[in-house]
């Protein structure tokens, strides 16, 4: 696999092709695909991505309309090669300060305009990309979800969003938008790791993502987040004025949102751990006063505030 | 023995597969088991052994927190390279005899162990090139990150690291950490290490 990626440094132009592999750091994904930054003598440093068992297609779709949408926000990919039987990404890094923790006013507004911005750009750039299809999938994620999460409303809950789930335009999501693949260089964030871009395309899908992993995937915290005024309620209100959707649709479609992210983290080979915990939380989110049957409680609790 | 590469059954021993120059190279592999996750063709035996009664010689040999039945390291390192191909790849998983020392039992008996300097001189003494050091987060049995100990990866690696920890901006630790860093020592100081080696 190093092999490969010194290959595909030198495709690039990045080595010439008598030099070593520079000095990098490595680390092992979920999804089996070995990231490494490498860091030549010129300064700038490259992730190279080396796929073990899958292809890094979609990242590299992922990662080319990211980079033609919002520059400034993604890194450059320089391309997708094969060496050595291995799938190798290569694009350029930026250094950038991790998200979390988020230090004083200036930087929680940062993100919080850096999000709505994203999200933004995301329904006006991503939409005309060929997706996979949401609306296919949804049904599937549902059903895998129902035979794992013991709740009699499942059938019922599909007809009630089926409608408004037509409705919606189609828009290929990054897929992971947790606040670990989110940095912050220049007073700009940067989004990383597109591997599961296209995968789900149901707005509010990231957004959604976003808000749980803000609370560790606490679905009792986030509920209470988002009862109160807090960073989590402003950004599902401002995201939803950007995605052009109400708040009351973006709550209903949170079980489905949680099904679609149990079902592509299983299906992409992110092991059972990380399905487990969007099960769990799908569970918990069917346990409090969001759950879709208690809508007209749901409602009163939010127009309260 | 020869398996099918297994990817997703046990993910320990990545970094072994990430160093080989293919997943059908013949490996020797002492210490714990899970090279044929990786590998098509792996001999578990013990390395004194092997060297003593002669062996075919292999394309990589993995010291997995094991001395492989030697008394020493150096014997250890010296019974590897012997085994190896010309270009073959010794590959050492020990703990830092500078840490491992304060770390007491939790330490492996009879792991290789030694400081990161040691060790180097030790592989490059025996004849063995383009000797890299590397260290292991969070252990050298199935660790998530290693970092080549070279300064430019080694720097950003644990400044990145120690940016995401919660310290005041004048704290002694961070001042202390942000200098180890600089000088570029971090790597020397962590408690497992993993050193690869080419046979000239």
């Amino acid at each position: 696999m190093l092999a490969a990626a010194r290959e595909a440094l030198v495709h690039h132009g990045v080595l010439g092709p008598s030099e070593e592999l520079p000095p990098f750091f490595a680390k092992f994904g979920g999804n089996l695909v070995l990231g490494m930054l490498v860091y030549p003598n010129s300064g700038e440093f490259y992730v190279v991505k080396v796929a073990v068992q899958s292809g890094l297609d979609r990242e590299y779709r992922g990662l080319s309309a990211a980079y033609a949408a919002m520059p400034r926000n993604a890194s450059r990919p320089l391309g997708l090669t094969h060496h050595r039987s291995f799938p190798v990404l290569v694009s350029s890094g930026i250094r950038h300060k991790p998200l979390i923790p988020l230090h004083g006013r200036g930087s929680v507004q940062s993100f919080e305009s850096g999000i709505k911005a994203f999200l933004a750009t995301s329904v006006r750039a991503f939409r005309t990309l060929p997706g996979e299809g949401a609306s296919s999938g949804l049904s599937e994620a549902l059903e895998h979800a129902s035979t794992l999460t013991p709740w009699p409303d499942w059938h019922a809950y599909l007809e009630r969003i089926a409608p408004e789930v037509a409705i919606l335009p189609r828009i290929p999501q990054h897929g992971d938008l947790s606040v670990n693949n989110i940095g912050v260089a220049g007073g700009q964030l940067i989004f990383f790791d597109w591997e599961d871009f296209g995968f789900v395309d149901l707005p509010g899908f990231d957004l959604a993502v976003l808000l749980l992993s803000l609370n560790d995937f606490d679905v009792r915290r986030l509920v209470v987040r988002l009862r109160t005024p807090s960073l989590e309620r402003r950004l599902m209100q401002n995201g939803c004025v950007s995605l052009g959707m109400t708040t009351d649709l973006l709550l209903l479609l949170f079980p489905a949102y949680l099904s679609l992210f149990a079902q592509m983290k299983d299906m992409l080979g992110y092991g059972p751990e990380v399905a487990r915990r969007a099960i769990a939380a799908l569970t918990r989110w069917l346990s409090t006063e969001h759950a879709p049957d208690s809508r007209s409680a749901q409602r009163s609790a939010f127009a309260a505030h | 023995m020869s398996h099918s590469p297994d990817f997703t059954r046990d993910r320990r021993g990545w970094f072994y597969r990430a160093l080989a120059p293919d997943a059908s190279c013949d490996v020797l592999e002492v210490g714990d088991a899970f090279a044929s996750n990786w590998f098509s063709n792996v001999v578990r035996r013990d390395l004194a052994e092997a060297a003593a009664h002669g062996s075919s010689p292999f394309d990589m040999v993995l010291l997995h927190q094991s001395l492989g039945g030697c008394t020493t390291l150096k014997s250890a390192i010296d019974a590897a390279h012997r085994l190896l191909r010309p270009g073959g790849i010794l590959v050492v998983a020990g703990e830092n005899r500078l840490v491992s020392a304060r770390r007491g039992a939790r330490s492996i008996a009879r792991a290789p162990r030694a400081t990161g300097w040691g060790l180097r001189a030790l592989m490059s003494g025996a004849g063995f090139e383009r000797v890299v050091l590397y260290a292991v987060y969070p252990d050298a049995v199935s660790p998530v990150h290693v970092v080549q100990a070279d300064r430019p990866s080694s720097r950003e690696f644990f400044h990145a690291a120690f940016r995401t920890r919660r310290r005041s901006r004048w704290s002694p630790v961070r001042l202390a950490l942000a200098a180890l860093t600089e000088l570029n020592l971090m790597p020397y100081l962590q408690p497992n290490f993993v050193i690869v080696g080419k046979k000239c």
